[in-house]
């Protein structure tokens, strides 16, 4: 029983990390929320069923789909976002705009239907609870990306420019930091991780234009109630809404889970309207 | 015995993390006085300003207005209780008109034509006549002072709260936004954060010096002026920077 | 006036009240030059100008942006079914409808605006808000989620909705009669919140959208003005919520959904927020527009939806209406410039 919920809940922790690193990379630094977030995964679930259909090995096919998608996520900035700086909530909209785009244009080449591929096969029973080797790889695959995303932010220098551009663009700027380059490189980042998220998510559900919508809501509640820190915050509110949703999943409903944790993260908000780091200082 | 004051605080105190911005500050102002905190930058008026406006929640200490408990309020409920706030930035509705402006600040008391006979009358006074139809957004920043002080009289205060009136203003205009606060002191109480020293001149009357967060001393400008404590932090440096 | 000056609702003049009331006019007159089938599509362009409304009412009146109107929407039809098909007294449940609404946008924007949180927060919460709606209603397609006598049905929805019966008839309202009463009531919403505007209180809601902190230290509890406003909002959703429940006979999921919510907002840009009449001359535009891209053979709507919501907001994100307004007051500025210049000559 208790190795059931431990499962369970390490679960859901890390798939809720992983899903929200990239949103919240991206909004800890231009304070918008990508809503086009959802669909930067389906393309990552895409190009991940792609490769693995031309035979690549699973695991160059995660990273073919995360280099994929941070360079789709390059060239979005350049084309749209890029004019919007400053008019957040017109970022707001055109991502908006995007995210309808892409589900359009997707269902037009792929099809409405799902297109699945395997992912890892097999698994374990410990202490009477059979758990299955993916989930093993996919929260090993989180920890990875959050400790990488974690050793460039603190011990780089592109890390010390970007902590540096996201407290102070205008100092970063006037210290002659091309605050352009960092933004852009920050959005790329931040597509590539949800490239990655979604490419882990195509052997669990298959690609489809509309699975972005599935997951971003527990994504973007994610973030909000983070606040701007996105590595401290996202580790901090995934824990929290991943027993959460854990939880109450495991003893009613996936839906019930998913409304426990909307509540929750309702109330906590009239709370702390800046998220669990908001008045923090400092951090990643 | 003494009336009652209008506004008074009591070991009024304010934190940020480790650093004492305001430390427990003992104040009070009378009614009818015209009273101007003045300090070096860093000596915690204007910490003090947003605490007496409800914009920051001290740390300690209590403040009361009219006789009444008012450090557990909001800005807005301040306001209702007939405080009239400025701050130091022109702090107005940058997309409507300079008498929209004026209007919403008489509003909130005034209902229909009374409303807009005041915004009349106050323009008037304040010769803004011009300026009425104009969108605020697009007036020099000396003008937009002028309409945000329009706005802190057309809701008819009791109390004046304001925040360095004359930062950016031409000589001229600090001359007259002086002589206006002296006029309106008549029948208003009013409170005054200022660190230019013609613009106290030009007002003369009783002044509070604040230095590292507490009350340094309070009396008459001229006797103020001529003390050494004083002079040592703030005037003293001042004059020291001007040799350099 | 209908395009303000500075940045109030100036109160109407003459013009505007002989366009409102030859609006009323047409609205009687139109059924007999109209078939039925046109009646019927032109119904949901009410309805659904009653929604955009309820945005441009929100977002241009006091500055909130809610992605999720849908969520009151969905409520105010699910609420009007669910009463209609338990009591049968389908006015009253109409009401009831929009107080369901209403009473889902107080306590939401409660938390909301009472706790400060950021509006680019408060959009975002409120569209996550409506998708989880879709996902709660789409999970109760078992028997055992039963309301009254009414089965929710899941993700199939509620058909069979009866029609309309308004006092005094002896008939529940035809096509002909929903054409009026949603065209009625299109007029009726716009005059009012147009009205509503005019006042005090409108002007108080602009002061907050332009600054919200000055209005404070002016004395304002704009957290109360925004939750009133909010709360309106709410009700007129699910006023066109129940209208759609009316009109269509049939409640489902997809009133919660993404591309429903995206619709508003798209309504509401391209019409343009700062009026109110931008948005229904919007919603109109754009549902004709699907339409037409049906019948064209172009399945993909939600590709060029996206299109034009980028392309609003990064070349034109005033919208329509304002953007042809100013168009018309230069052009007449250089017309008066122009004479001068030969009278001077």
């Amino acid at each position: 029983m208790i190795t059931t919920y431990i499962y369970l809940i390490a679960y859901a922790v890390a798939l809720l990390a992983l899903i929200s690193l990239g949103l919240s990379v991206i909004f800890g630094m231009m304070k918008v929320i990508n809503l086009a977030h959802g669909e930067f995964m389906m393309l990552g679930a895409y190009a991940c069923v792609y490769c693995s259909s031309l035979g690549l090995p699973f695991w160059a096919s995660l990273i073919v789909a995360t280099l994929a998608v941070g360079c789709f996520g390059l060239v979005v900035e350049r084309l749209l976002i890029r004019h919007l700086y400053g008019r957040i909530v017109d970022t707001l909209l055109a991502t908006w705009g995007l995210s309808l785009l892409l589900i359009g244009v997707s269902t037009a080449v792929f099809g409405p239907q799902a297109r699945s591929m395997p992912g890892i096969p097999g698994t374990v029973a410990i202490g009477g609870t059979t758990m299955s080797v993916y989930s093993f790889v996919l929260i090993g695959v989180t920890i990875l990306m959050m400790l990488v995303t974690w050793l460039i932010a603190t011990r780089t220098k592109v890390g010390l420019v970007v902590r540096g551009t996201m407290q102070r663009p205008d100092i970063a700027g006037a210290l002659g930091i091309n605050t352009n380059l960092v933004y852009m490189g920050t959005f790329g980042f931040g597509a590539a991780a949800a490239g990655l998220a979604g490419a882990m998510l195509a052997p669990l559900t298959g690609a489809t234009p509309l699975m972005g919508a599935a997951f971003v809501s527990k994504a973007f509640i994610n973030v909000i109630v983070a606040g701007g820190l996105p590595l401290i915050g996202t580790s901090l509110a995934s824990a929290m809404f991943g027993t959460v949703d854990a939880v109450i999943s495991y003893l009613a409903s996936s839906v019930a889970g998913e409304v426990a944790v909307l509540v929750f993260a309702v109330v906590l908000l009239r709370m702390l309207p800046q998220g669990i780091t908001g008045r923090f200082r400092r951090g990643f | 015995m003494p009336n009652e004051p209008v506004v008074s605080t009591h070991g009024l105190t304010k934190m940020f993390g480790g650093v004492k911005a305001v430390g427990g500050v003992n104040f009070s102002l009378q009614q009818g006085e015209l009273r101007c905190l003045i300090g070096p930058n860093g000596a915690g008026k204007s910490t003090f300003f947003k605490l007496l406006t409800g914009q920051i929640k001290a740390t300690g200490g209590e403040i009361r207005m009219f006789g009444k408990f008012s450090h557990t309020l909001t800005s807005h409920q301040i306001a209702a209780k007939g405080v009239g706030i400025k701050n130091q930035i022109p702090d107005v509705m940058n997309g409507l008109t300079a008498r929209e402006n004026i209007w919403l600040a008489a509003s909130r008391l005034a209902l229909g034509a009374q409303a807009n006979g005041l915004v009349d009358e106050i323009a008037d006074r304040l010769k803004l006549g011009d300026v009425l139809p104009k969108l605020v957004g697009t007036l020099a920043h000396g003008q937009r002072q002028w309409v945000e002080i329009a706005m802190v009289l057309a809701s008819r205060p009791q109390l004046i709260l304001l925040d360095e009136p004359a930062a950016g203003m031409s000589d001229e205009e600090t001359e007259a936004t002086a002589a206006l606060l002296r006029e309106v002191n008549a029948d208003t109480t009013i409170i005054v954060v200022e660190h230019d020293m013609e613009f106290i001149r030009a007002i003369a009357r009783r002044v509070t010096v604040f230095h590292q967060g507490t009350i340094l001393m309070e009396d008459d400008f001229d006797i103020v002026m001529r003390d050494q404590r004083v002079r040592d932090v703030y005037l003293g440096r001042a004059a020291g920077e001007r040799h350099v | 006036m209908i395009y303000p000056v500075g940045g109030s609702f100036l109160r109407p003049g003459a013009p505007w009240w002989s366009a409102i009331v030859l609006a009323f006019v047409l609205l009687v007159l139109a059924p007999r030059g109209l078939d039925l089938a046109l009646q019927y599509d032109l119904t949901s362009i009410f309805i659904c100008g009653i929604l955009a409304l309820s945005m441009s009412f929100l977002w241009g009146g006091v500055g909130i942006l809610s992605f999720g109107q849908t969520i009151f929407f969905g409520l105010g039809g699910y609420g009007y079914t669910i009463l209609v098909m338990n009591t049968d007294a389908s006015l009253m449940s109409l009401v009831l409808g929009v107080l369901v609404g209403g009473g889902m946008a107080a306590v939401l924007g409660y938390f909301m605006i009472y706790g400060r949180i950021n509006d680019i927060y408060l959009s975002v919460v409120t569209l996550v808000v409506t998708l989880i709606f879709e996902k709660m209603v789409r999970a109760t397609s078992g028997p055992e989620y039963v309301i009254g006598s009414v089965r929710l049905n899941g993700q199939n929805g509620i058909p069979g909705i009866p029609g309309l019966q308004l006092p005094f008839l002896t008939e529940p309202l035809s096509i002909e009669g929903v054409f009026w009463f949603a065209g009625g009531a299109l007029l009726l919403t716009y005059c009012g919140l147009r009205l509503l505007m005019a006042t005090r209180f409108g002007r108080i809601l602009v002061g907050i959208r332009e600054n919200e902190q000055r209005m404070e230290l002016l004395g304002y509890d704009t957290r109360r003005y925004r939750l009133i406003t909010f709360i309106i909002s709410g009700g007129v959703a699910a006023f066109a919520g129940g209208l759609f429940a009316v009109w269509g006979s049939f409640v489902g999921p997809e009133m919660f959904n993404l591309s429903q919510a995206s619709l508003i907002v798209i309504w509401v840009i391209v019409g343009g927020r700062t009026t109110l009449i931008g948005p229904i001359i919007g919603a109109a535009l754009i549902q004709y527009l699907t339409k037409w891209l049906g019948t064209v053979g172009v399945g993909q709507v939600s590709t060029v939806m996206g299109a034009i919501l980028i392309v609003f907001v990064l070349l034109f994100p005033r919208g329509l209406v304002p953007t042809l307004g100013d168009l018309l007051s230069r052009l007449r500025l250089a017309q008066v410039a122009q004479r001068s210049l030969k009278d001077a000559k």
